[in-house]
């Protein structure tokens, strides 16, 4: 029955070709919609956070007046190197930010200015081309693969804040933060940046941003946290996930693009409804006939969820190119970008969508009497 | 008219579900417009709503003022200008602020208590000695009203309420402003070890007869690694603010458009499902324009009921968001984006009123298979 449910579905779609690349033109224009706002939410979400989720750490541990920002978090040295000895730490790295700007070939460009400490959880795991600077090493930084568009290559120099100049060895990607491309650089050379840049946050030799802590595998980083805090007073020590929601504006745009999302996917659901109960409507003494000449309940509710799910097909792949190709003209200002993942999550849930929609029609072609169809039909 | 009308009564179902959606979508149109609007005013509203004539900032800043830091003394060559007729200093710093027991990160401002860029405020009066803040009404549901104070978290330093501002927040944080040497003081107190501490702006005056571009002109002349502004163009180009709004106008646009292909295609479906109907009504000699009034009646009524309905659903959504969700419910914007929707509806109609119009009342006669 199932092939016969397909065959009748596909034809019947096919004898309207006009009508159903209207109705899936429409769908797709929800789909277009819901892509669209969730293809932003991801790219803005990504664009804030990627300095941490590049990083393979368990544990950001911050001073208590920074309120968790890693902009404003300046941890003492000496706390740093303590928080090595509490029971479940690995490693220990430090990861200090800094706005400012770079000179490219294509201008000036604002940057965040990443100081890290070389082979710790504070390094960058995203590497797509050459290297990693070592502490230590005068002039030299990896970038973000965002400034390649504005024509920055391996082995071009780059004058940071106006007057520091750093050679380019390598390229990282999604480690973006705040919207703005990364330059990561050793810890000495974001010191002297924040000293020039900010001279009233002090030497900041002796403080070193944020710490951050890769735990045992056996050991739970939530316990860590507890334990380093407890040990350090002035410190406040999170989960990665958790130093990830306190960026500014991730967890309230979050919540506001998640309810966004969610009335554009009723929005469909809603239209799938409408448009599948027009669609019952009118073929009610069609399907009446096909009962009466013995064509089982299960027969026309398959060829109409058949249906459904065509048009959803036609639907997602005509919202996906559409964002897609918005996500190519729109300019660099805008952050859209959109992902296979989050294709995959729209498609399920804009297919629940689909058969919640047409539920109700579904219900009533199960319901079709023959009789009284067809003599409805007769009328 | 009544004639659509009645058919809308007729079928209530059908067209309580198209309304449903419809306002849902209008919904979020009015939703998209007030969320990008206040959410570009809660990061710019203290630069691009700032009484200065021009602001000064660092060149190496690329426009950030939370990258910005000048030296004063750049001020006396400033006033030198004949293009000038002021210039003070402006400080922007994030500070810790602990209002009724809870901890917040602020935007601390240092503006005069004289000269250019001081706030404007809309109840109580500006800040004029140490110990005295104006915060914008936006963050009075934190608990401040006038009168009452809150502490600097970092410095202990506990400030009161004199004043408040209106649409002068600051890269979406509490925003609190003082008098420049209120802020000097916070600020050396905060970075103790810190050898001093530079503003990160300079508001202008501008002296009788010379326009922005002339000081701009200037200054830019004086060779200082500083560069000058109209304040609605440095707010404009703050990091995140063009990003924004070309964000929220997308999704503005793409809503519409979601409007205007629903209800297009729920009266064309309409209209070919029932076609059967029109043919005998024309031939009993309904004219034409009778059948499409009714379409334009009842395109008019949807777009209508659904920016009644969807204006209610954002009044609801609002009043139920957190404060800290930039939602609220304008009825100015509702009125532009019903009339928009009126319009791009109309005109998706249109091809249902083209085939409305090829109706053949002969059709009437024959049976169909």
């Amino acid at each position: 029955m199932n092939g016969r449910a397909v065959a009748l579905g596909l034809t019947e779609l096919w004898r309207t070709p006009g009508r159903t690349l209207l109705t899936a033109g429409v769908l797709s224009v929800l789909l277009f919609l819901t892509l669209t706002l969730a293809g932003l939410a991801d790219a803005l979400d990504r664009g804030s956070t990627g300095v941490l989720r590049s990083l393979d750490a368990d544990i950001v541990v911050f001073n208590e007046e920074a309120r968790l920002q890693l902009l404003r978090s300046r941890v003492p040295r000496p706390m740093t190197l303590g928080a090595a000895f509490v029971d479940g730490v690995a490693q220990v790295g430090t990861l200090a930010l800094v706005p400012t700007s770079a000179e490219t070939p294509n201008g000036r460009v604002r940057v965040t200015l990443v100081g890290f400490s070389a082979t710790t959880p504070a390094e960058p795991t995203t590497l797509v081309e050459g290297r990693l600077p070592v502490d230590g090493e005068p002039g030299i930084a990896a970038v973000d693969v965002a400034l390649r568009s504005h024509g920055v290559r391996l082995g071009d120099r780059l004058v940071l804040a106006g007057e520091r100049e750093v050679e380019v060895v390598g390229f990282v990607e999604d480690s973006t933060f705040l919207q703005q491309p990364t330059v990561w650089v050793p810890p000495d050379v974001w010191a002297r940046v924040q000293v020039s840049a900010f001279p009233e946050a002090g030497f900041a030799e002796q403080l070193v941003g944020a710490t951050v802590i890769r735990t045992r595998p056996s050991a739970d980083p939530t316990g860590v946290a507890v334990a380093i805090e407890a040990e350090f007073e002035d410190l406040q020590a999170v989960p990665l996930r958790q130093a990830v929601l306190a960026i500014p504006g991730v967890d309230v745009q979050r919540r506001t693009f998640a309810v966004l999302v969610a009335m554009s996917v009723a929005v469909l659901s809603l239209v799938v409804g409408l448009l599948f109960a027009l669609l019952v409507t009118e073929r009610r003494s069609r399907w009446a006939t096909l009962r009466a000449l013995g064509a089982p309940r299960e027969l026309l509710v398959a060829t109409l969820l058949v249906q459904g799910v065509v048009l959803w097909m036609l639907a997602l792949v005509g919202g996906s190119l559409g964002t897609a190709l918005l996500a190519r003209v729109v300019p660099d200002a805008m952050p859209l970008d959109l992902r296979l993942p989050v294709v995959g999550l729209v498609g399920i849930a804009s297919l629940v969508a689909t058969v919640v929609g047409s539920s109700v029609a579904l219900g009533r072609v199960a319901r079709t009497d023959p009789a009284a169809a067809m003599s409805e039909g007769a009328r | 008219m009544r004639f659509g009308l009645r058919e809308v009564l007729r079928e209530p179902g059908r067209f309580l579900l198209i309304g449903v959606a419809v306002s849902l979508l209008i919904g979020l149109v009015v939703v998209f417009s007030g969320i990008g609007t206040r959410h570009v005013d809660d990061l710019n509203g203290a630069v691009a709503r700032s009484s200065a004539d021009l602001l000064v900032l660092a060149s190496g800043a690329e426009g950030a003022v939370q990258a910005s830091r000048v030296d004063r003394a750049d001020i006396e060559s400033l006033i030198a200008l004949p293009e000038v007729l002021d210039a003070r200093p402006v400080g922007e710093a994030r500070v810790g602020g602990r209002i009724d027991g809870a901890l917040y990160d602020l935007s601390l401002w240092g503006i005069g208590p004289e000269g250019p860029g001081v706030a404007p405020v809309i109840e109580g009066r500006a800040a004029a000695r140490d110990g005295e803040a104006v915060i914008d009404v936006a963050d009075a549901h934190l608990g401040l009203e006038l009168g009452s104070t809150f502490e600097v978290a970092d410095t202990g330093e506990r400030l009161t309420v004199v004043g408040f501002t209106e649409g002068r927040r600051f890269a979406s944080i509490p925003t609190v402003v003082v008098t420049y040497a209120q802020w000097e003081r916070t600020l050396d107190a905060v970075f103790a070890d810190a050898d001093g501490v530079e503003p990160a702006l300079i508001a202008i005056e501008l002296a009788a007869g010379h326009t922005p571009v002339d000081a701009i002109a200037a200054i830019s002349d004086l060779d200082l690694p500083i560069i000058a502004e109209v304040p609605e163009v440095l707010a404009a180009n703050l990091p995140g603010v063009a990003g924004t709004r070309a964000s929220f106008a997308s999704a503005t646009l793409v809503a519409l458009i979601a409007v205007s292909a629903v209800t297009g295609l729920f009266f064309l479906l309409g209209l070919t499902y029932r076609r059967k109907t029109y043919e005998v009504l024309r031939a009993l000699g309904a004219p034409r324009g009778l059948l499409i009034r009714a379409l334009i009646a009842q395109a008019t009524v949807l777009v209508l009921g659904a920016s009644l309905v969807g204006g209610g659903l954002v009044m609801i959504a609002a009043a139920l968001a957190p404060p800290r969700v930039p939602l609220s419910f304008s009825a100015g914007l509702l009125g532009q984006v019903t009339v928009t929707a009126l319009l791009v509806t109309v005109l998706s109609t249109l091809v249902a009123i083209r085939r409305l119009r090829r109706i053949d009342p002969a059709g009437a006669l024959v049976v169909d298979p």
